[in-house]
């Protein structure tokens, strides 16, 4: 939840409904997997949701090719007489005080909103990913000692802790990735337990034991399988989460720093705007921020209920 | 139930122990405690002002126990801390303790009636689109929660003030606005309206994501306990629908949220940065955010672990009223 930074954030319904698929072996994955993509594809929103973000990718790939503008043009008289304008058809979000103009700066932003979304859910999924099917599959003191760990940064406060690491490491896009996706790990990790404590005793398990399988083997190609759908729903909804903690981190100024350009760290520039005649540049990354994360949190939720038999429709 | 208080309990003290030792780690691999002193010492790069600001920062390392091996620094630390001798502020020299005790009101006010907001909305939003499933209320307020959890805090918090505060002001041509956005009162007088339009802006702000969130989680849970069939018997002996879904129904839909709010609530500190920072409230956040800029080790420390603390408390609460509403766990 709260205010950004927090990993576990928009991951709303049954969070600790341990294994929504994972029951099964599923002997057909093939099949298995046709039958969850036509079930996604019923749902309105979350394929709305998907369209969404494949406009945003693309806007964001395509950035220097669709506006006129630079992002951070060199200052000269020419540009400043182009600045605080508000939005018209030559500026659709208008220009700020450095005569930048908005739209350009918004979809050069997408770029390391959406690049920091997508690597903080694959780095947090992994870590995750590991620590749960480690805990999961040996159980006794080693899921203990683990999950004790999982408590502790429960504890502690994320947000301080990320801006503790940032202030030690600097601000850097790498070090962004990795310190927000160290934070994310843990509600895949428990997830990914859940799944592997309820499969530990299963007949499939023990025949690939007693037919001589390493525990390496039986983790990665027996067990993993039947958590591939949850961890697919924590990789969307988790970088809906790191875009928001990378916005929220830029806007206090421990995240992305200027001149790169970020969502986050617009709207802490904007952050003077408000209350001026300059209020409008508050709205548009903003704007883009809401329409990313509900995009992704729409995917999510359809991915989950896709997957899992016992919703409607 | 006081046989679990009193385990709940010790394994807090247990956490916050660990709490400790990672915290002091982590800090002192991040953050150079003479950052103050490194900062302040003159930049004369000749050979005699090199030596004088090395013997300095020797002394200085000296003074502090930094020549010591961590663990010996971990364990002084450690006495000094549970003896509430904090020390002081590296900037303002100011008693530590003093200082968190003062921020520490300030937050509580805030967080306590964010959480209680949050409540009363979660409960009332989940409630309500649970009874009438894929009604247009439903989508209606299932559409506006999505739209909370979405957004950032902070910028809602941006919004709030351009429309709530400047706009408002602008249009009816007043003086003051109706809700202030900067600082804890605007005069020493203390009246606690002056209180209440400091107050409501931070508090929404804060309670943003928590009720959104929580909403989803109440509806998701009240809809699971509507289908068992102790509500459908419930029912068919004639109690009234309201009185089923009040007594039956929202009693055993709380049990599963009661966990889960324990997480969002570990996670209210970091909303607290954000939101004190932008509100100029001068609580905890604030006081966070003012020394990290300044380097502060002094106060980061034991800030992390009162922070801890206060996350360890809430959630002792919420497995107290976990053990109220559910039967189960009491015996257990």
């Amino acid at each position: 939840m709260t205010m950004g930074v927090e990993p576990d954030r928009p991951t709303p319904p049954p969070a600790e409904a341990a294994s929504p698929l994972g029951a099964f072996p599923a002997p057909a994955a093939g099949a298995q997997w046709r039958l969850v993509a036509r079930r996604f594809r019923r749902r309105t929103l979350a394929m709305a949701g998907l369209a969404a973000l494949a406009v945003l990718a693309l806007s964001a790939v395509f950035a220097p090719l669709l506006s006129p503008y630079e992002v951070s043009p060199t200052l000269n008289s020419d540009v400043l007489s182009q600045s605080r304008q508000s939005p018209s058809l030559r500026h659709p979000f208008g220009t700020d005080e450095l005569g930048r103009d908005q739209l350009t700066r918004v979809l050069h932003g997408g770029r390391i909103s959406l690049l920091i979304g997508l690597s903080v859910a694959m780095a947090s999924s992994l870590i995750g990913t590991t620590v749960g099917a480690i805990a999961g599959y040996f159980g006794g003191w080693v899921d203990q000692v683990l999950m004790r760990l999982v408590d502790l940064l429960l504890v502690l406060p994320g947000t301080a802790l990320l801006m503790i690491a940032q202030r030690g490491l600097g601000g850097s896009l790498p070090v962004i990735i990795l310190i927000l996706g160290f934070l994310f790990w843990r509600t895949v990790a428990r997830i990914v337990r859940g799944v592997f404590l309820s499969l530990k005793q299963q007949e499939f398990v023990e025949a690939a034991r007693a037919s001589g399988a390493s525990s390496a083997r039986i983790i990665v190609s027996e067990m993993l399988p039947s958590a591939v759908g949850p961890i697919c729903v924590h990789l969307t909804l988790a970088s809906g989460a790191a875009i928001l903690a990378e916005s929220a981190l830029s806007f206090l100024g421990f995240g992305i720093q200027p001149p790169a350009v970020s969502w986050g760290n617009m709207l802490a520039q904007s952050r003077g705007a408000v209350g001026t005649e300059l209020a409008y540049l508050v709205y548009a990354p903003g704007v883009a921020i809401l329409i990313t994360v509900l995009a992704v949190n729409f995917v999510g939720n359809g991915l989950r209920d896709a997957l899992d038999p016992h919703t409607r429709a | 139930m006081i046989a679990l208080v009193v385990r709940r309990l010790a394994w807090s003290v247990v956490i916050l122990l660990l709490a400790s030792i990672v915290v002091f780690i982590f800090v002192r691999a991040t953050t150079d405690p003479l950052a103050v002193v490194r900062g302040g010492i003159s930049g004369d790069t000749s050979a005699p002002a090199q030596e004088a600001n090395r013997s300095l920062i020797e002394a200085e390392e000296k003074r502090l126990g930094l020549d010591r091996p961590l663990v010996a620094q971990y364990a002084g630390w450690l006495s000094h801390f549970v003896r509430g001798d904090w020390g002081e502020s590296s900037v303002s020299r100011r008693s530590v303790g003093a200082e968190i005790r003062q921020r520490l009101w300030n937050t509580t006010q805030l967080v306590v009636w964010a959480i209680l907001l949050s409540l009363t909305v979660a409960v009332v939003v989940g409630v309500v689109c649970a009874s009438r499933p894929d009604s247009m209320v439903d989508h209606l307020l299932s559409g506006l929660s999505f739209l909370g959890l979405s957004m950032p805090a902070f910028w809602f918090a941006l919004l709030a003030i351009e429309w709530l505060v400047f706009q408002p002001k602008r249009l009816l041509g007043l003086d003051q606005p109706i809700l202030f956005s900067v600082g804890l009162h605007s005069s020493t007088s203390g009246i606690p309206l002056d209180h209440l339009r400091h107050l409501i802006l931070p508090v929404l702000v804060l309670s943003l994501p928590l009720s959104t969130v929580w909403s989803r989680y109440v509806r998701a849970s009240m809809l699971d306990v509507m289908s068992a069939p102790y509500i459908r018997t419930a029912r068919a002996k004639g109690v009234p629908r309201r009185r089923v879904l009040l007594r039956h129904a929202l009693r055993n839909a709380l049990i599963p949220f009661t966990t889960v709010s324990a997480v969002a609530i570990g996670h209210l500190f970091g909303g607290v940065i954000v939101t004190e920072s932008i509100f100029a409230w001068p609580g905890m956040g604030q006081l966070f955010f003012s020394a990290l800029l300044a380097g502060d080790t002094n106060v980061v420390l034991p800030w992390l672990m009162v922070a801890a603390s206060f996350v360890l408390v809430l959630v002792l609460i919420s497995d107290i009223l976990l053990g109220v509403l559910d039967p189960r766990v009491r015996a257990s």
